[in-house]
């Protein structure tokens, strides 16, 4: 086990090392000189050299971005332009905020998208079956700012039940949160239904009716274990798309999360913070892609002997 | 949902049969229906409206009217008439998805074709590449391009390519491999086609079909993404009227004019489900598996 999730890690270097490259050649091609942006426009030619020199701005790029992930690994992603503060202490006072919203984001569409997907499989064709199938077209097609636009005017502005800016209390976080499932939702219910209609029709679910077990021990021991990993793979995949949906979300709710960050970051020209906090939701996802990767091996025996043979 | 298969299919071209097989499925013919509008709706926008005048003029004695005769969507917190803002914002989306489709499909064929083609180092380089660009979400990876590059329809039309390179890629380079050892290839190239000409005149037209479901789901993201994009500040500016930029816009006076917010929400609602519902409807159609 140790071994598998050594290799896993390892096989993450090359992936973060390869989107930190990308990042940091965007953002080096920028067009601007970064020592101008931060002095202003009055400052004189020396100050400008004299600072481009500091920075190390007129190294080789290949040094500069080595040096980029050098300080990184120390946890020291530059200053900001804007404040002259260190990018990472902005970054962990907003990270939280972020990481809640995609985790009760991701919660809630499991807590409610699996089960209504595996009620879908089960009475396929039914009514219920159909009005889940319209609701997860319906919520694939709805963009999250507006629902959660449309959820604020209702919930906040009319009814005036929940707040419509975020306070950071936990009743705060109950429109983002439905803001960011919706789209999660839909995948996840069609995944479910989709999976479980297949693993039905295993012989070994026939098997499991002629022995006489409950429709309940089918459904719940025999088909929905089987049918899981897909889900669970959905739901891994998914997670990167929420911290996404996080950042235009939090824009929505005026939540001081990363995606704000990110935001008035690339309207201030703030250069290392924008890189920094694509990287760190970058991170982010392959860090939880990992720990996906783990829970196969508790959900699905296979994939656990599968690598137990080649790790020999 | 419910998957009619085709019974008479004798006398029918490949196109026919999946065409009758598209048609039994009313979801996906609601979806181009819906479509269709939109497209149609797009193409007259100028007979339907005035650009100048309705939908960019300022006219501060109509602000926030509810929908009327005169007005039938309303007007909006300038003065401008949602409907002529709507219908030309209709033209945008619509544009700039289509555009952006083609770049990111004829960028994404060629690393494809070369990657799938050329196999070996060509192949590795090239398609590991790809995966890294697929690990950045692609709303990330705009917002990071828009940052570099700066507003702009131009830079957003490019911020919104990149994302989609590699799904074409990944298609094209899985046909390519599928078809490539093949006798059709063989003898083409015993006949002395060339390299570009067998990818071109022979994989391609093999790999179609799973390419127009791409980009019709793609388009569909595509849309998403920008309203998401122009919503936040990042996209296109506010005066134009675009769906997203709109909604930003109304987002100020939308307790007291919800129909603000609610007539741009709903045109992109329904270009978004007109395109995945054409998207899902193509690829039960295309599937090999439901014939007969």
């Amino acid at each position: 086990m140790l071994r598998f999730i050594g290799k896993r890690l390892l096989m993450m270097v090359p992936v973060i090392l390869g989107i930190s490259f990308i990042i940091f050649a965007i953002m080096v091609l920028t067009p601007g000189n970064p020592a101008q942006m931060k002095l202003g426009e009055n400052a004189t030619p020396e100050a400008i050299a004299q600072l481009e020199e500091e920075m190390g701005l007129n190294d080789n790029f290949f040094v500069r971005y080595f040096r980029y992930i050098g300080n990184a690994l120390r946890g020291d992603f530059g200053k900001s332009y804007r404040t002259d503060l260190p990018v990472f202490d902005e970054l962990m006072s907003r990270f939280p905020n972020t990481l809640t919203l995609a985790f009760f984001g991701i919660g809630l569409a499991v807590v409610i998208g699996v089960p209504i997907g595996i009620l879908s499989a089960v009475k396929q064709y039914s009514i219920i079956d159909t009005v889940s199938l319209g609701l997860a077209l319906i919520m694939t097609s709805i963009p999250a700012f507006w629902l959660g636009l449309m959820l604020m005017l209702v919930f906040s502005l009319k009814l005036d039940l929940l707040p419509a800016v975020s306070d950071g209390t936990w009743k705060s976080f109950i429109l983002p949160s439905i803001t960011l499932a919706i789209g999660t939702m839909a995948t996840l219910i069609r995944m479910t239904r989709s999976t479980m209609l297949e693993v039905i029709r295993e012989d070994y679910i026939r098997t499991a009716r002629a022995k006489g077990a409950s429709e309940k021990t089918i459904i719940f021991r025999h088909a929905l274990r089987n049918a899981l990993l897909p889900v669970v793979t959905t739901i891994g995949i998914n997670f990167g798309l929420q911290l996404g949906g996080a950042v235009i979300c939090e824009s929505v709710f005026s939540i001081q999360g990363l995606g704000t960050l990110m935001i008035t970051s690339v309207r201030q020209k703030d250069i290392p913070m924008v890189m920094a906090s694509v990287l760190f939701v970058a991170l982010t996802i392959s860090v939880v892609n990992l720990l996906i990767d783990i829970l196969y091996t508790y959900i699905d025996p296979r994939v656990k002997s599968q690598y137990v043979k080649t790790a020999r | 949902m419910e998957q009619k298969t085709g019974t008479n299919k004798k006398h029918k071209g490949q196109l026919g049969v999946i065409w009758h097989r598209f048609r039994k499925n009313k979801l996906a013919m609601f979806g181009l229906t819906l479509f269709t509008l939109l497209l149609l709706v797009a193409m007259f926008a100028n007979v339907l409206a005035d650009y100048e005048n309705d939908a960019v003029a300022q006219n501060m004695k109509a602000r926030n009217q509810t929908p009327s005769t005169e007005h039938i969507l309303g007007t909006d917190h300038y003065g401008r008439d949602l409907f002529a803002r709507v219908i030309f914002g209709a033209r945008i989306s619509l544009v700039l998805g289509v555009l952006t489709i083609l770049i990111s499909l004829s960028v994404g064929m060629i690393i494809g074709a070369l990657a799938g083609y050329y196999g070996g180092r060509v192949d590795d380089i090239l398609m590991r590449f790809m995966d890294i660009l697929m690990a950045i979400p692609s709303i990330l990876l705009a917002i990071s391009i828009v940052a570099a590059l700066g507003n702009g329809i131009w830079n957003l039309l490019m911020a919104l390519s990149v994302s989609g390179v590699p799904r074409f890629a990944r298609i094209v380079r899985s046909s390519i491999l599928t078809v490539k050892g093949q006798e059709f290839v063989e003898a083409a190239k015993a006949y002395g086609t060339t390299d570009a000409g067998i990818v071109f005149r022979h994989v391609l037209p093999n790999c179609i079909g799973p390419i127009i479901v791409q980009a019709t789901l793609s388009m569909a993201s595509t849309i998403l993404t920008i309203s998401s994009l122009s919503f936040v500040g990042l996209g296109i500016p506010s005066a134009t009227p675009e769906w997203g930029a709109m909604l930003s816009e109304a987002k100020t006076v939308m307790r007291y004019y919800p129909h603000e917010i609610i007539v741009p929400g709903v045109a992109i609602v329904l270009s978004v489900m007109g395109l995945n519902l054409i998207g899902d409807g193509l690829r039960d159609a295309l599937d090999p598996k439901l014939k007969n």
